[in-house]
């Protein structure tokens, strides 16, 4: 168990560093942190929901097996997450060190590791779902349906953490400037999201960026 | 019974039998469930775990109960204990003051809407008493109050890490998702509820009016929320 949370804390970490690499060495080693606050608070604001929603689908689990299930589903996306480290931190010093200070990759960095979490996560996803249904003799049905809950479940609630938290990397046109707070919290972004749900909307209209900013990409 | 023979009189034939489907190509069916047993819900009163297990986890075996007309009077109290308590939580977080709303939110829609729903079944043949109804239509209050009660924390979350004055997408808007998943969940509980008695897997009407019933329910819910001032 000690060994298991060693190894999540230091993977998500790991992760974490890679990804504010790509700005600056203060954002890296903020990451160290956040990275494991992020997928803690997502756990645990998650856990009462899991539960209700195993007992829906008549999985016959104990509060504690909920909790350990989903503790091994970050588990296993910490530890995937950490193996894609070293070729997210190529790519963050390379973006960093050749963007033109303004907006440089970001939303080309932004996408590839949301595709990252989105790879990791299936794969986590998966594999417990299987487990489910070989530990728990759960129907594949079942067992796919709880999971695929959760994983819902924990996209909303980590992407609205995720949000809050902000920023893991930032434009690097804000590199040099006084550092940020360690969290951005609702402070709007800069195309004016107060939230993770407007920020998925803005992704979706793809709305102008300010003319500062604009200018400056151009 | 054939479709076309003329409905029984009260207490005669099968408790639900009535509008029968054609019979069809007979499948292995699994073996009946156990009811759920005056000892199992009086402890389910007293311990929140059996009482989540019993709003959630066997509604085939509420079924049974439903079917074979056994404790009703305590399942019904033990539905209605966890439509109060279960849902409180969930109203804490929409403010300190509101505590009683989600409550008011789900129980008062059911209490408006179960009229409705045993006197069109009663009058369309469907012989079941009020007990049999009270059942099948609170399992929607007492679902949706368990998940709400899952559902409190990561409201919390929302409304602590979220902007009061965002327009477009506000906290309030979540909830109002959160509410509506809770009260979907309480539709597909009383659907697998009734679909496990028999004789309403049989009935062709019972289904019929279930859904039209839904559609009331539903429109009763829009307004009790508007009147409650969820959405805002």
């Amino acid at each position: 168990m000690l060994r298991a949370a060693v190894t999540w804390l230091a993977c998500s970490a790991a992760y974490g560093y890679a990804l504010g690499t790509a700005h600056s060495e203060l954002y890296a080693a903020r990451n160290l942190v956040k990275l494991p606050l992020l997928f803690a608070v997502t756990g645990v604001v998650c856990s009462l929901a899991y539960f209700v929603v195993a007992r829906a689908v008549g999985a016959p689990l104990s509060f504690l097996a909920v909790q350990r299930a989903t503790w091994r589903l970050f588990h296993d996306l910490a530890v995937l997450l950490a193996s894609l480290a070293p070729v997210v931190l190529f790519l963050a010093l390379v973006a960093r060190h050749s963007d033109d200070g303004q907006l440089g990759q970001y939303d080309l960095f932004l996408a590839l590791n949301m595709l990252a979490v989105a790879v990791a996560g299936t794969l986590a996803l998966a594999r417990q779902s299987r487990g489910l249904f070989e530990e728990h003799r759960l129907e594949p049905p079942r067992a796919r349906l709880l999971v695929g809950t959760w994983l819902l479940l924990t996209l909303m609630v980590g992407g609205q953490a995720a949000f809050w938290m902000r920023p893991f990397f930032g434009f690097p046109i804000t590199r040099g400037y006084a550092a940020p707070p360690f969290f951005l919290k609702t402070e709007p972004d800069l195309r004016g999201a107060s939230n993770f749900f407007e920020a998925v909307l803005q992704t979706i209209e793809h709305p102008a960026l300010p003319e500062w900013l604009k200018r400056a990409d151009d | 019974m054939n479709p076309s023979d003329p409905l029984p009189g009260p207490g005669v034939g099968p408790q639900f039998e009535t509008f029968p489907r054609p019979t069809q190509a007979t499948q292995p069916e699994r073996p009946p469930p156990e009811p759920h047993a005056d000892e199992d819900i009086a402890r389910a009163a007293v311990d929140p775990v059996r009482l989540v297990d019993l709003v959630l986890a066997a509604p085939r075996r509420t079924g049974a109960n439903v079917e074979q007309r056994r404790a009703l009077g305590g399942i019904v109290a033990a539905f209605l204990l966890a439509s109060v308590v279960f849902a409180i939580p969930y109203g804490c977080v929409l403010g300190w003051s509101a505590w009683w709303k989600v409550v008011v939110f789900y129980l008062g829609t059911t209490a408006i809407c179960v009229p409705s729903l045993w006197v069109f079944s009663t009058y369309l043949g469907q012989k079941v008493n009020l007990a049999q109804i009270l059942v099948l239509a609170l399992s929607i209050p007492a679902v949706a109050a368990v998940f709400s009660f899952g559902f409190a924390p990561i409201l919390g979350f929302m409304r602590w890490t979220m902007d009061d004055v965002s327009t477009r997408v506000s906290w309030h808007s979540l909830s109002n998702v959160l509410l509506g998943v809770a009260v979907a969940a309480g539709f597909a509980q009383l659907w697998r509820t009734s679909l496990s008695s028999k004789g309403m897997r049989e009935s062709v009407l019972f289904p019929l009016v279930l859904m039209v019933w839904h559609a009331v329910f539903v429109f009763v819910l829009v307004r009790m929320g508007d009147v409650l001032d969820l959405g805002s």
